[in-house]
Formats: structure tokens, sequence, C-alpha cells
């Protein structure tokens, strides 16, 4: 194939698993020029882009136990796939890893207490990964109540951001301060922070990060009701918005958010009816929410908080979702019926959508 | 070699070897650079393709006439499932031919910018590659030893990754 243009070799080497790529960096200088060329590295992140894998994380232990093991496993969406089993590349005595999401092939993961965390940048097709912490830092004696780490993908400036809210108060002072800190993957930093007076309020639930913001949802008591809002974090802006919910049906009780085919999901939980999965189709449009699918609680078991998370739409016009950190369930989108999902049937399992490319953690 | 019996507007392709295909336009038109002839009006009857042969030509021709008669994808209808299978399985059969013959028909849809085309024959070929050593890449791609990385980088690039020679 001596003749073939630069622009259609460069076709060809996108369309190649991270691992033959990282071998055929050793063919010749060109060629590990082309490959190592940010260009390049964005040309095969679109194409695999469209091959969407699963990474799935399992407990084989019970939950608590000091020595519990920890693994991982990828397979692809195929109506076959095949397994690998990619190890994590640190140290992993002391607590666990808790997956925070996945973007451009990179994931990230964090463990630890509310003050000092690891977070771990992990691209497991190159098996490149970047260790970092997240410390808070509070005036002396401050009572913290509450941190919460997230990460997400800001788009407009291609930066993966871990974000930290936290809530405290001064000595002496009953006054709830909510302090946000913003860490950096493309400069290494922790460079944004803002602290402003707030309620304490409940955060419940996944939270997903959709069109370049972080969302997760809060909670009110109204009386004997509870009333649920999507918040989000915008990572460009560096600002809280609220995000329109779906026209629930009546009876939901609670509810929870995912991403499907990267559109924010809410799942709801209509007590002793069903669990329903809905999708922004649109980001932003309230008209634009759409009811796909509606478990029947004999599908899931009888239950009153949501405990199904989207994962991905299959080729074969099937979604997969992970039911109670413990299961899957191929739901038939056509015949609306649900059924139990191959293989793993864990202890506790958590799992999120990638996709194999050469991006670096660093 | 007339492919349709419809009365539709022909339009006429002559390979290298001046082996005339007669073909219905909309099919000529799933390539993109006969669509930007005839719309500029600089397509005569016939249209010689001087650097491909009537072999490649008819094969590039059989993929243009089962895609123009397949329904297109649209953002708003909804997919038939069974036509998008039966697509996948025709290219799937279509792929599979040696090696001399991918890379003349890549070659064809690259100059006849035939989008879709040029995807599946560069997908066929990343398939049977992957697994090769980087000394068969070398072979393929007709390495010229000045290109050669030195003994030390060549190490240095195979430690990085020591994995992926497994």
């Amino acid at each position: 194939m001596p003749d073939v243009p630069q622009d259609v070799l460069a076709e060809i080497l996108s369309r190649l698993p991270v691992k033959s790529l990282l071998r055929f960096r050793t063919v010749s200088k060109h060629l590990c020029a082309v490959i190592d060329s940010p260009q390049f590295v964005n040309q095969h992140l679109n194409q695999s882009l469209k091959m969407n894998k699963i990474l799935l994380h399992l407990k084989d232990s019970t939950l608590g136990s000091s020595n519990s093991k920890c693994s991982f496993y990828s397979f692809s969406t195929d109506p076959n796939p095949d397994y690998e089993k990619p190890g994590l590349p640190v140290n992993q005595s002391g607590p666990v890893y808790r997956i925070m999401g996945s973007f451009n092939g990179i994931i990230c993961l964090t463990r630890g207490q509310s003050t000092r965390r690891d977070i771990l940048f992990w691209n497991p097709s190159t098996k490149r990964y970047r260790l970092t912490k997240s410390v808070g830092n509070y005036p002396p004696g401050s009572k913290i109540r509450l941190t919460i780490v997230r990460a997400g993908y800001d788009h407009v400036s291609g930066d993966c951001k871990v974000v930290r809210f936290s809530h405290y108060s001064r000595p002496g002072s009953n006054l709830v301060c909510c302090k946000v800190n913003v860490y950096s993957l493309k400069l290494d930093l922790w460079q944004f922070e803002q602290e402003f007076p707030c309620n304490t309020y409940q955060v419940q639930g996944h939270d997903v990060c959709v069109s370049g913001s972080i969302h997760w949802v809060g909670t009110q008591n109204s009386g004997s009701n509870k009333k649920y809002s999507i918040i989000a974090f915008d990572l460009h802006s560096q600002s809280f918005k609220s995000v329109p919910q779906p026209k629930y049906t009546n009876g939901c009780v609670a509810i929870d958010l995912g991403i499907l085919g990267g559109c924010l999901c809410v799942v709801c939980c209509h007590e002793k009816v069903s669990v329903d999965v809905w999708v922004m189709m649109k980001y932003g449009v309230k008209v634009s929410w759409r009811k796909l699918i509606a478990l029947k609680m004999s599908d899931v078991g009888f239950r009153t908080s949501p405990g199904v998370r989207p994962i991905s739409y299959l080729k074969n016009g099937k979604v997969l979702l992970q039911v109670d950190h413990k299961y899957f369930l191929e739901y038939d989108l056509e015949k609306k019926t649900s059924e139990k999902a191959f293989f793993f049937d864990a202890p506790y399992l958590t799992s999120c959508v990638y996709q194999e490319t050469l991006v670096s953690c660093s | 070699m007339s492919t349709s019996s419809s009365s539709s507007k022909k339009i006429v392709l002559k390979s290298a070897d001046n082996e005339t295909f007669e073909i219905d336009e909309i099919v000529a038109l799933e390539s993109q650079a006969i669509k930007n002839m005839i719309e500029d009006e600089c397509a005569d009857n016939v249209i010689p393709l001087g650097n491909i042969d009537s072999k490649t030509l008819s094969k590039i021709i059989e993929y243009c006439k089962k895609h123009a008669e397949s329904p297109k994808k649209d953002d708003n209808a909804d997919i038939d499932e069974k036509a998008v299978e039966d697509l996948k399985s025709f290219d799937a059969e279509f792929a599979k031919v040696d090696m001399p013959l991918i890379q003349d028909i890549l070659m064809a849809a690259n100059f006849l910018n035939i989008d879709n085309l040029i995807g599946l024959m560069c997908r066929t070929i990343a398939d049977r590659i992957k697994g090769k050593t980087p000394e068969e890449i070398r072979k393929i791609l007709n390495i010229n030893k000045n290109d050669l990385l030195s003994p030390e980088q060549e190490a240095k690039a195979r430690e990085e990754n020591s994995w992926a020679f497994d």
C-alpha cells in the first residue's frame, strides 16, 4: 500500500484499536509522528465516539469490608462482546475507587473522605493515568457539613473538570457557607473558588454531565411532599442554573438522573406502578422531554426509589439498563418488554459508557 | 452494460481500459465528484475515468447501485431497521475481496469522493491489519529505510507500551 495518500492513511489508522496504534508507533518515524499528533488523536476520537464500550466495576465482597476486592471489566456493545480486564494502574489498598464519569475515553474516579480525596483520571485503553488530590481549605475550627466531588467535561474549552461543593460553617457561627472549587485537568490546577451563603439542601441519587454541565437532583421538603429540582453547574461559565423537568404523571415519589446516548435522562419512580425513563431529546428544551421507557414494578421488583440507570442504546434496538447495582436489563423499545441481560450478577456493580481513545490524561 | 430498464436519465462512465458502463444518473450521484461535474454542467455524455480499470469500476457501480436503491436515513423518519440490516450485510459481502482490489476500490472511491465507500474500505483494511506486527506493517506500507526509528527510539517506543506487543 505504498501509494496511499496521507489523508486516506489517516482514515484507515483512525479505525484501528488503540493497542494496534501503540504497536504501530514503532513502524516508522512518520507513522509515529502521525499517531502522536493532536489532529490524529482527535480524528481517532471522532471514530471511537461511534462505538461505545462499557466499563463494569465489580465489588466481589460484602460492602464495607476493608478487604473487598474490586475488578474492572470492559466490553463492547456488540451482540457477542469480547471481554477485557483492564487493571487499575494505581495502588488499591485503602478505600475503594468510585466511578464519577467518563469523557472522551478517560474515566474519572474518586475515593476518600470529605476533606481529602484522591482523584484518578484513567484511560483504560492506553493504560495511562493521572492521580491528583482534592484537599478542602477551611478556616481552622470550621464545621464541614457536606462535601460533594463531581467530574464533568467542559466541551467549550475541551477540558475535564472536577468540581468540589462544600457546605461548612465558620467557628462560632451557624451561618452555612457554600464553597465551590473547580479543578482543570488541562492545567492540573484547582483554580476557581466561589463562596456564598446558602441553605443546606439534600442531594441524592446520581449526578451526570451533559452539555458541559454537571446535573444533580436537589430535594426540598414542602409539607408531606418532596419537591425535586434539577440543579446544573455549567463548567465553562462556572455558574449554577436550573433545568426544566418533564411533566411527570401523578404519583412520582422519587427521581434520579441518568444519561443515554448523550442526552439527559430522568428516572422517575411511581409508587406501586412503574419506573419511567424520560429523555431530554434537545438539551434545555422542556417540550423535548420524552418518556422512552416504562418498566412495570413486576419487571424490576417493588420499590419506592428509582434504582434503575439507563446505560446505553444497544445495536439491536434495545436499551441496556442497570438495576440496583446488581444486574442488567435489556429493554426492547418496540415490544416494550425487558429481560435480564447476560452474565454478571454481582454483589455490587457500577458501570459507565466509554470509548477507546488515545486521549491523554496529562 | 445496461443496469436499468427505466427511462430515467443515463450517464456513461468509461474505464481506463476503454470499457463503457451506462448507469442511471441517480446511481452516479452517489459520487460527490460526478455530482459536482453534472451540477457544473461540465459532464459530457461520457465521463472518462482514466485511472480506474473496468474490474474496479464495475465493483464501484455495484456498490453505488445498491446504496442508491436503499432508503436514505432521514432524521425525521423512523429508520427502516430491515433496510439498514440489508445494507449492512450487503456491505459485509461486498468487502470480501482480496487486498489489492480493496486498495484499488479505496483509491477510486477517494477519487470519485464516495464517502460511505471510503469508510467501508478503510474499516475493512483496518480490520485486516489490526493484528499485524510492526514488521508486517513496514512491508505493507513499503517503508523506506531512512524513515525507520533508531534502535534506541524503537526500544523506547516498545518499552512505553510493552503490553501492546503481547
